[in-house]
């Protein structure tokens, strides 16, 4: 069995989530959960760097973001709806894969999940893709209530170019620019023009890669309140963190707020 | 320095051959003398691994034709990473030609086939710099 049908089949991906939370507030809030994935067990691919590297050298990233999102929403299946879920897209998948928006709504359908409790976070690695299309899908997706991120933000393809033919909701400030931000003032300057450029195109920064209280602060202090990071919440296996969520998620379907066991945190609605 | 040697840590390979058994005599030989060992029986797999995984040393033939590859290209790859592995290359040409060329492409060391795996180990340990 080569390694991509390892991947594919039952247990190759194995569905992670990792919290995203708005610390704007007194409480620190979930604002999202992001859907991540891990590679088969006790291999290299265990690492999602590698999981994915490999899977666009074999041009299979289509197959492989069908796969890992449809194993993290089937795990989240029936999460209240005030939880706000992100799942990672490369937009080659979004250019070449004609189906996928629709795969991702009826998918999302499924598990009883809505549109609007969706966020896509755009990845990509390599410029080559069909804009045209691309674009179309982004619109498609917005149309039904999709929430668009940018990952990655200053890395890599996600630039400038992208911002302007994305339009995202939500810039996710690369871990790379965060990292040791409090001792940086290059770093400072970026995160302060890349907020505001949030601002304008009427959106949000998501600070990525968190791990210090130092770096916090700093990010704080510019005005960026949802942040993601070992800091904040390692990445766990989903159903842990499903596992996590007070029982009152699961009979008050219909609360706005839901508050996890772990002290002083309350989920926001997804907007 | 080499990783492992540098920080007291367990040695990292990879093997990559596009000879099954081989590919798996070998990876089964590092496993078995206390190494961490990962195999590659494809050019991407393999491509995907060294660029994320810090490898103290790579094992290879030269010949790797039923993975879409070539050797001398593997090794100008490993030569352009960031932190650039030990290279030994296990080849059945024996010519000081292809030697030459697998050192300027980056090998570190060169061994010919039919090698017995104690020689391959003790010409890991020795350019990895963990004691044998």
């Amino acid at each position: 069995m080569s390694m991509l049908e390892s991947i594919l089949a039952a247990g190759g991906i194995r569905p992670f989530g990792q919290p995203i939370y708005d610390i704007s507030g007194k409480e620190r809030r979930l604002y999202a959960i992001e859907l991540l994935s891990r590679g088969p067990a006790n291999t290299p691919f265990e690492s999602p760097a590698v999981l994915f590297e490999y899977a666009r050298r074999k041009h299979a990233e289509m197959m492989v973001d069908r796969r890992a999102i449809e194993l993290g929403l089937r795990a989240l299946a029936n999460v209240r709806q005030s939880i706000r879920l992100a799942v990672n897209v490369h937009a080659s998948t979004l250019g070449r894969d004609g189906t996928f928006v629709a795969f991702l709504l009826s998918t999302a359908d499924a598990c009883g999940i809505p549109p609007h409790q969706l966020t896509v976070e755009i990845v990509e690695h390599a410029p080559v893709w069909n804009k045209p299309e691309f674009l179309d899908a982004l619109e498609r997706l917005r149309s039904r209530g999709v929430q668009i991120a940018l990952d990655d933000v200053g890395a890599g393809f996600a630039n400038f170019e992208m911002i302007l033919d994305a339009h995202p909701t939500v810039f996710k400030a690369d871990a790379y620019l965060v990292r040791l931000c409090h001792k940086d003032a290059g770093r400072l300057a970026i995160l302060r023009a890349l907020r505001q450029i949030a601002t304008e195109f009427g959106g949000t920064v998501v600070a990525e890669g968190v791990e210090t209280t130092a770096e916090l602060q700093a990010v704080t202090k510019l005005g960026i309140h949802l942040v993601q990071g070992y800091l904040t919440g390692l990445p766990v296996p989903i159903t842990q963190l499903v596992g996590s969520l007070s029982p009152d998620l699961q009979v008050a379907p219909f609360a706005s707020h839901v508050i996890l066991r772990h002290p002083k945190l309350a989920v926001l609605p997804a907007r | 320095m080499p990783r492992a040697a540098q920080f007291g840590m367990v040695a990292r390979v990879l093997v990559i051959d596009d000879d099954e058994p081989i590919r798996t005599a070998v990876y089964e030989y590092f496993c078995d003398n206390g190494w961490l060992a990962d195999v590659a029986g494809e050019r991407e797999e393999a491509e995907a691994l060294m660029l994320y995984v810090p490898y103290d040393l790579i094992v290879t033939d030269l010949s790797l034709s039923k993975l879409g590859w070539e050797g001398f290209d593997l090794l100008r790859f490993t030569a352009g990473l960031e932190r650039k592995p030990k290279v030994i290359v296990l080849s059945g040409y024996a010519g000081p030609d292809h030697q030459l060329l697998a050192q300027g492409c980056g090998a570190d060391v060169y061994l010919s086939k039919p090698v017995k795996l104690a020689e391959l180990g003790q010409a890991a340990r020795r350019l990895v710099g963990v004691p044998g």
